[in-house]
């Protein structure tokens, strides 16, 4: 999880990621954001974010970043 | 023809009932994109005297294009104003273009801190004040400004470009002559109104009497969506920036999910990655690809290149040829040059060139000259032929970048973060692999953060211009001269090289 939010405050150090549920739907991160955050997730955590995992509702939050991440760990297992 | 709007009566005309605007949630018919901009043009008319320019809200909406039609009725020339600018630039940009009058597509305040002296008026209430009004006509001279775009000047003086009628019709004349569009096109529309790229979306439509489908925003960061959205609404031609494309390829959209109505696809605003153009052309093979190259102080286009053949991922990717009614040359030493390989400066002369940048008499002896022949713009870019006669993109002149499809002054950044009292000295570089603007900064104190000047560069520069990255150094590197040594730092940005300086932010 740490390492997670080492890269969402590299993106944009101003946000609380604890607490903002609306990342998306609030606009908070915008395309390109999005496109930096899966290379970097990707990187990071040595997984494949296939295109159906991009949806809104798994990147309004830390946290539901965080689940996905998880849940395509397992699948890859 | 004499004025655009013939256009729009035209298509008006020909196709009443057909939508000619949407955002997926309203749509809005040609007969109705006619008779609103005329009932706008009435009101304008009738508060202002001719040839003014007149502010226009560039809100996603179906509504902004009827407002820039509203105010060519009214015989006068629009200002898009992009929503998003912060105060300090928007106040810049209506005190440079001197507006009294902004019209909005719904109704708005101007965000706080700014201080107009003119009017803001939403639709409805020009709609309302409108009723008894004539309906305007048509203007008589092509020369008349028909809009002006305000882009990034390197002085963080904002830079408006002005182009006439005459300047769009040429464009869009040469532009049908050399591809065939039909009546039947659907164009999805990626860049943002106040942007000049987005001008050849919204005349290509009213001259065909196509479709323009507006696309949200927020559908470029889930391209899934983007691409489901695309194919309900059946659009057949994009021409979007290549950062919009590449976020589709670079998010494996075609593995989940095919476009099933596009056939063209063009690209503009900045060097298309042949890495991502080539996944592209790999998942639909059978679409047109159209590389063109422009300048805001054209109207449209002034080169294009139809993708053909196979390229290496490490090809550059020519931009072609002229259009038809471009010339260009490439000069350097003051001499034109035709031989392969070398490099030059690109020079255009067309009757598609701006008028002016507005107000400033400095910058238009510099860049538009008047010749043997006859009136030419120095680009700036630096360009060869390759031995089949293509020209291929080289460099820019200065230190002007492209950054996700915005025309970006490194020279504006610095000036604004010079200005803050945290900052001693600093250095804006691009890195260009990896699209990132980095801020190199010589901190006032030791306390500063790089984390601080980013938060406060951000309240004064648009979001796509704050710097991505500011790295802290206690000395900037100086050359020979005691002038920063740009080379050695952009050295130092590539080789990720710190010496001895922390990264921050």
């Amino acid at each position: 999880m740490d390492e997670l939010m080492d890269i969402l405050m590299e993106i944009n150090p101003d946000i609380d990621y604890e607490t903002e549920n609306r990342l998306i739907d609030g606009k908070v991160l915008d395309s390109f954001s999005i496109v930096s955050l899966v290379a970097e997730i990707s990187d990071a955590f040595d997984i494949e974010i296939s295109p159906k995992y991009l949806v809104p509702e798994n990147f309004n939050s830390a946290k539901a970043m965080w689940n996905m991440i998880c849940k395509i760990q397992e699948d890859e297992d | 023809m004499t004025s655009v709007l013939e256009y729009l009566r035209q298509s008006a005309e020909r196709f009443p009932e057909k939508v000619a605007l949407s955002d997926g949630e309203t749509a809005l018919p040609y007969k109705s994109y006619l008779s609103l901009s005329q009932k706008v043009g009435a009101y304008v008319a009738q508060k202002e005297a001719g040839c003014r320019a007149v502010g226009i809200w560039a809100l996603r909406s179906v509504y902004t294009p009827v407002l820039f039609f509203g105010a060519v009725w009214g015989g006068c020339c629009y200002v898009p104003l992009d929503p998003g600018l912060p105060a300090a630039k928007l106040q810049k940009i209506l005190c440079d273009c001197k507006l009294d009058l902004i019209l909005t597509p719904e109704e708005t305040a101007l965000p706080e801190g700014v201080t107009f002296a003119g009017k803001v008026v939403s639709l409805a209430e020009a709609l309302a004040e409108s009723e008894a009004l004539p309906c305007p006509t048509v203007g008589t001279d092509p020369a008349q400004p028909l809009y002006m775009v305000y882009t990034s000047g390197s002085t963080g003086k904002p830079k408006g470009v002005l182009k006439s009628h005459r300047a769009m019709m040429s464009f869009l004349e040469a532009y049908q002559n050399t591809f065939s569009f039909s009546a039947d096109e659907v164009i999805g529309n990626q860049t943002p109104f106040c942007f000049d790229a987005s001008a050849k979306d919204v005349y290509l439509a009213l001259a065909l009497g196509a479709r323009l489908e507006i696309l949200a925003t927020e559908l470029f960061s889930f391209p899934v969506r983007l691409i489901e959205a695309m194919n309900r609404r059946r659009i057949t031609m994009i021409s979007w920036v290549p950062s919009a494309l590449s976020i589709v390829t670079q998010l494996n959209t075609f593995s989940e999910i095919l476009p099933t109505t596009l056939q063209k696809v063009f690209f503009v605003g900045e060097v298309f990655p042949m890495k991502q153009l080539n996944r592209w052309r790999k998942a639909l093979p059978n679409l047109q690809y159209v590389n063109l190259y422009g300048s805001s102080e054209l109207a449209g286009i002034c080169c294009y290149y139809q993708v053909q053949g196979e390229f290496a991922d490490t090809d550059a990717l020519p931009m072609g040829v002229p259009l038809e009614n471009c010339r260009v040359y490439l000069i350097q030493d003051g001499k034109p040059i035709a031989q392969p390989g070398q490099i030059g400066e690109l020079y255009i002369s067309s009757p598609a060139l701006a008028d002016c940048y507005y107000n400033d008499p400095e910058k238009n002896a510099a860049s538009f000259l008047e010749t043997e022949q006859g009136r030419v713009f120095r680009t700036g870019d630096l360009a060869q032929y390759t031995p089949e006669g293509l020209l291929v993109f080289a460099a820019r002149k200065d230190y002007q970048i492209k950054h996700m499809g915005h025309r970006i002054e490194l020279g504006e950044i610095e000036a604004a973060a010079a200005a803050l009292e945290e900052v001693a000295n600093c250095c804006c570089l691009y890195h260009r692999e990896k699209s990132k603007i980095v801020l190199f900064c010589q901190p006032a104190s030791q306390t500063v953060t790089g984390q601080e000047i980013r938060r406060k560069l951000r309240g004064l520069l648009s979001d796509y211009m704050a710097p991505n990255q500011v790295r802290l150094l206690p000395q900037l590197p100086l050359n020979p001269n005691g002038k920063i040594d740009r080379p050695a730092l952009q050295q130092m940005l590539e080789k990720k090289q710190t010496f001895g300086g922390t990264k921050n932010g």
